[in-house]
């Protein structure tokens, strides 16, 4: 889908839309020269420690801070009453969702530091700051919490009935929300009428986000100003400001920028969890402001696993009615999503909205019922991670298909060709109340198919069993529903050293943006890629930001950039015609020169750039500069989608599964920069296959958490990991102006259902119809002997 | 971490000495439990005492009949000696498997056998060979040695000096691993003497321990189809989140199985 045109200047295609260009963050982050945000010390800076609750629910009695205060190098010590009394706001969840009965969700209030109760362990109840981390550590134990122990609930099933501990007065049952999607009427009757129906138990499990880099926060206060600073990791800084600046800091939204300044560097790691204002954020701004001095805290790793939000977390009844040629008629499901003890930014939606418009995939169910409560219990909040509701939503279906296709003893292969949308229906308005503009899904289907070998199955399982070995093969043929469409800035700046610096409200935390946004500038204006620099991470130089997540930066940002540079071009063409002495109307642009029609006179837009910088005599109207800012709010929802086959042994023996095959052919449309785009996948199938096979978080009765560190909780390791074999049958979205379609989050869409499909089938043969993620050794085990 | 007094032993001697002067001291070796356990502040020492340096303590020696390795060898070295390869292979092998690069270069024998880490490698090759641990004070049979968890026939303030291990005619050692840690969940060492075939489980116990049914069995005929049927009952087993006692008792048998089919 390249735009180039014939003539041929390689110093920039070469970088083009298309390329497989390196990031141009890679040499110094590997160099150990990135800046994150532990890597930055401010001028005086004071050091915090978070004392954190070790019962999962209890009555705060006191918190006697004077021995602590006592110690050595000790500044302060803060606690929630603190915080309440300097007037701070509470976090607030950005995406609530709203009840069946048409009322918002109870949303209780989520103070920074809990005063009156804790309700999981972590929850944060005092900031002690002094002048090195060490001394503060001491410090922190010196504080005496007395807290009186309530029984705890973790499952949300439990937690709403009667007799379950109750985590807040203004929630009763402790339910958020009980939320409806459909037309209930019209799905019971179809399900009466089906020739049959599959239903499943599913549990989606709750998962710990792992970032590479832990969490860390500099808190600043300029008293003068007025102004606060805070640097943080984050997934876009505008939307951190105005979260901070309205819900914690209560501005009017005029005084936002005036007020707030959000920064952020480089970005190991977030996959949702980054997303919002933590309550340390705003512990430390209280504390800078208190003391005059910046703030700085870090987490610690093994602190991460309760400080920072969780991933998943719920149970679902998923029901598929069919007609008796194998015809989908309806979906429904109920379902539990587990908030956590707190409502985090975007945790509404995965379980409601997010299933709704991702569970129907690639097929053309016409009837969808989704019933959701969303539960409090004394657990981490959970947030989005990796998908949001997206993987989740195709993990149901799939599973669904492949049940329906064993009970109703029709090939899996020819279900799923029965049921697809076909491109002729394009675009084509689903159950779910969205458009799919485009889409070639029995083709990819079968692409994926013959790369996987489908038909030589028979001979590896052979192979397999001669070694002892249960083979199986499961497909995760899934869609997604990308974020829906946010303002988004584009902005380009010539800077006086010869670079262009594009600006974007997205941010990179990994994704490798710097060379993808520079590949689409360099392919529109003809700048030099190495000329280019992306900045994202400070609010003050932002107009808009819907940030990075739900797979749509390539959409939004892109876009923003591409219609950016139509106005740094129309820009320059009245700048050259000041310069050239010609007529706007004659001055024609191509590849990075602005030309006088029909002659060989023409200015290159980096030097016409530094002409306009240099002061040179120019008449009035002439632009300044080329410089634009620019907003782009029209980047609907796209739809990638693909299928993925994963072929799995197990060791009957032990329990272990191993993922021995795995290929994918997924549709992201239009696609930048091929080599990052398969990274993406490669990390989001990693993490798929780690949500399937191994990892687990475990919360005991009471409500202690079990597997708070690495030594308990099991990430994949390379050594768990298949080589991936990866492919596209691409079809560019109609909807947006660089036709691409988003890729960040598919990995974890097409890898939970093909692996956890792969592993059934495995063991279908001995009996096993059903098991949950994680497909432990253990658990594996049982139901091999169980149904044996 | 607290704050400890450092000190550093140029001798056993010196080590021994600063040992009695201290308040509350703790000996340093490779520092791969200690070291964690006082970042998470989970120990507070007065005193470090650190024998890491003390040059007696290292060194492999190998015999027709025994494999010596001294306390302080770092398991890069005993999983990469060709002497130790030569002579049991499955104990190089075992090394090999502990941890990871930075582990293995760093952790010491002596510091995994001394503090018997119920899914520790090392005391399954100890038992499994009937290895007898020496110290500053005397020698111990394997079979005396390990008393439960974290727990061995050390006394306060002994040192662990090197560990003698006949050579067998063969041995293997299989683990399965708990999935986060990579521990063993369980492990098995059998190795093969003319005198007899020796059973040792890591990982299942509270500490490494014996299996005397499997033994004789295997006596009777050396070979993986001779344990069929033959089970540790689960009731003194560990169990946690990553295995049932159940579990671990059914893998005692698979892994011994596999171990004795590996044994070269």
């Amino acid at each position: 889908m390249s735009i180039r045109d014939a003539s041929g200047d390689w110093s920039t295609v070469k970088f083009g839309i298309g390329q497989p260009v390196p990031r141009t963050e890679d040499p110094y982050l590997l160099r150990g020269e990135g800046r994150y945000t532990d890597d930055l010390n401010q001028p005086n800076q004071a050091y915090a420690v978070v004392l954190r609750s070790g019962h999962a629910h209890g009555v705060v009695k006191s918190i006697e801070t004077a021995a602590a205060l006592e110690m050595p190098g000790v500044l302060a010590v803060y606690t929630g009453a603190d915080i309440q009394k300097a007037g701070f706001g509470t976090i607030k969840c950005m995406m609530p969702a709203t009840g069946r009965d048409g009322k918002p969700m109870r949303q209780p209030a989520w103070p920074a530091l809990a005063s009156d109760k804790v309700r999981y362990v972590g929850n944060a109840i005092a900031l002690v700051v002094a002048e090195s981390v060490a001394e503060a550590r001491e410090a922190a134990e010196a504080v005496e919490v007395d807290i009186e122990p309530l029984p705890a609930v973790t499952d949300p099933a439990e937690a709403l009935k009667p007799s379950a501990p109750l985590l807040y007065d203004d929630a009763p049952n402790n339910l958020a929300v009980d939320y409806h999607y459909g037309d209930t009427e019209k799905v019971t009757q179809a399900f009466k009428s089906a020739a049959h129906i599959t239903t499943l138990p599913l549990v989606n499990n709750r998962v710990v986000v792992s970032a590479m880099e832990p969490r860390a926060a500099i808190g600043e206060y300029d008293k003068k100003a007025d102004k606060w600073t805070l640097r943080t990791g984050s997934q876009g800084v505008f939307g951190m400001r105005n979260q901070l600046a309205k819900d914690v800091l209560g501005l009017p939204p005029e005084m936002f920028g005036e007020k707030v300044r959000v920064l952020t560097g480089n970005v190991g790691g977030s996959f949702g969890m980054k997303g919002q204002i933590h309550p340390e954020h705003v512990a430390i701004l209280h504390a800078a402001r208190e003391l005059g001095r910046p703030v700085k805290w870090t987490d610690l790793r093994s602190e991460s696993f309760m400080s920072d939000t969780h991933g998943r977390d719920h149970d679902y009844v998923a029901e598929l009615a069919l007609d008796k040629n194998g015809r989908f008629l309806a979906v429904r499901i109920s379902a539990h999503g587990n908030l956590g003890a707190h409502l985090a930014h975007a945790a509404p939606i995965m379980p409601t909205v997010n299933i709704v418009k991702n569970v129907l995939g690639v097929y053309g169910t016409p009837l969808l019922e989704v019933n959701s409560k969303l539960v409090y219990t004394n657990t981490v909040p959970v947030n989005a991670y990796r998908g949001a509701g997206r993987p989740e939503g195709n993990y149901i279906m799939e599973r669904l298909v492949e049940a329906a296709a064993a009970e109703m003893k029709i090939d899996p292969i020819e279900l799923r060709r029965r049921n697809h949308i076909r491109p002729d229906q394009m675009p084509f308005a689903t159950a779910a109340g969205t458009t799919y503009d485009s889409g070639d899904f029995t083709r990819l289907f079968d692409r994926a198919l013959k790369e996987a070998d489908w038909s030589g199955f028979a001979k590896r399982k052979a192979d397999s069993e001669a070694r002892g070995k249960l083979r199986g093969r499961g497909i995760g043929h899934y869609l997604e529903t990308t974020a829906p469409p946010m303002k988004e800035m584009g902005g380009i700046r010539f800077e006086a050293d010869g670079t262009v610096t594009i600006i974007t409200g997205t941010l990179d935390y990994g994704q490798g943006h710097a060379s993808t946004f520079a590949q689409i500038l360099t392919e529109k204006l003809g700048v030099p890629f190495d000329r280019i620099r992306l900045l994202q991470g400070d609010s003050d130089e932002l107009i808009a930001g819907g940030g990075t997540g739900g797979s749509k930066s390539v959409m939004a940002s892109g876009a923003a950039i591409i219609e950016a540079s139509q106005k740094v071009v129309e820009l320059g063409k009245q700048a050259a015609s000041a310069v050239l002495e010609a007529a706007v109307a004659d001055i024609e642009f191509s590849r990075g020169r602005f030309t006088i029609a029909g002659t060989d006179r023409a200015i290159d837009i980096m030097e016409l750039a530094t002409k306009l910088r240099s002061g040179v005599q120019l008449p009035a109207d002439t632009p300044k500069s080329l410089d634009v800012k620019h907003i782009f709010d029209n980047a609907p929802s796209a739809f990638p989608n693909g299928c993925h086959i994963a072929e799995v042994e197990i060791d009957p023996d032990t329990g272990v599964t191993a993922v021995v095959n795995y290929v994918m052919v997924n549709d992201f449309g239009t696609i930048i920069n091929p080599m990052l785009v398969e990274g993406q996948l490669h990390g989001g199938v990693a993490q798929g296959i780690g949500q399937v096979l191994l990892e687990r978080t475990v919360y005991d009765e009471d409500g202690q958490f079990l597997t708070g560190s690495y030594m308990d909780y099991a990430l994949p390791r390379a050594s768990d990991l298949p080589n991936y074999a990866f492919y596209s049958h691409p079809v560019p979205a109609t909807t947006n102006p660089l036709g691409a379609k988003g890729c960040g989050e598919a990995g974890c869409a097409g890898s939970l259902p093909a692996v956890t499909n792969a592993v059934i089938d495995a063991m279908r043969a001995r009996g096993v119809t059903h098991i949950d993620m994680p497909a432990t050794p253990e658990k594996v085990w049982r139901a091999l002997n169980a149904a044996g | 971490m607290y704050a400890f007094n450092y000190h550093r032993a140029k001798t056993v001697a010196d080590a021994l000495k600063l040992y009695k002067k201290a308040e509350d001291p703790k000996f340093l070796a490779g520092g791969h439990t200690l070291i964690p356990t006082l970042k998470q502040r989970l120990a507070r020492p007065s005193d470090l005492i650190d024998i890491s340096g003390i040059a007696t303590l290292k060194g492999i020696k190998v015999s027709k009949t025994a494999v010596t390795i001294g306390a302080l060898t770092p398991h890069v070295e005993v999983a990469t000696s060709s002497a130790v390869k030569k002579a049991i292979p499955a104990l190089a092998a075992l090394a090999e498997e502990i941890g990871d690069p930075q582990v293995r270069h760093r952790g010491t024998m002596g510091g995994s056998v001394a503090n018997s880490d119920p899914a520790a490698d090392y005391p399954a090759a100890v038992l499994g060979l009937g290895a007898t641990i020496e110290t500053n004070a005397r020698k111990i049979e394997a079979d005396k040695y390990f008393k439960g968890v974290f727990e061995t026939a050390l006394k306060e303030g002994e040192i662990l000096t090197k560990i003698s291990f006949p050579v067998p005619e063969k041995a293997g050692y299989v683990r399965f691993d708990q999935p986060a840690s990579r521990f063993a969940l369980v492990g098995v060492f059998v190795a093969k003497f003319k005198s007899g075939v020796r059973v040792a489980v890591t990982g299942a116990g509270a500490c490494a321990f014996r299996v005397p049914a499997m033994e004789k069995a295997l006596n009777a005929k050396f070979a993986p189809e001779s344990l069929e049927g033959i089970t540790v009952p689960a009731d003194d087993l560990n169990s946690d989140i990553h295995g049932s006692a159940e579990y671990r008792a059914h893998l005692i048998t698979v892994m011994a199985k596999r171990a004795v089919a590996a044994a070269k």
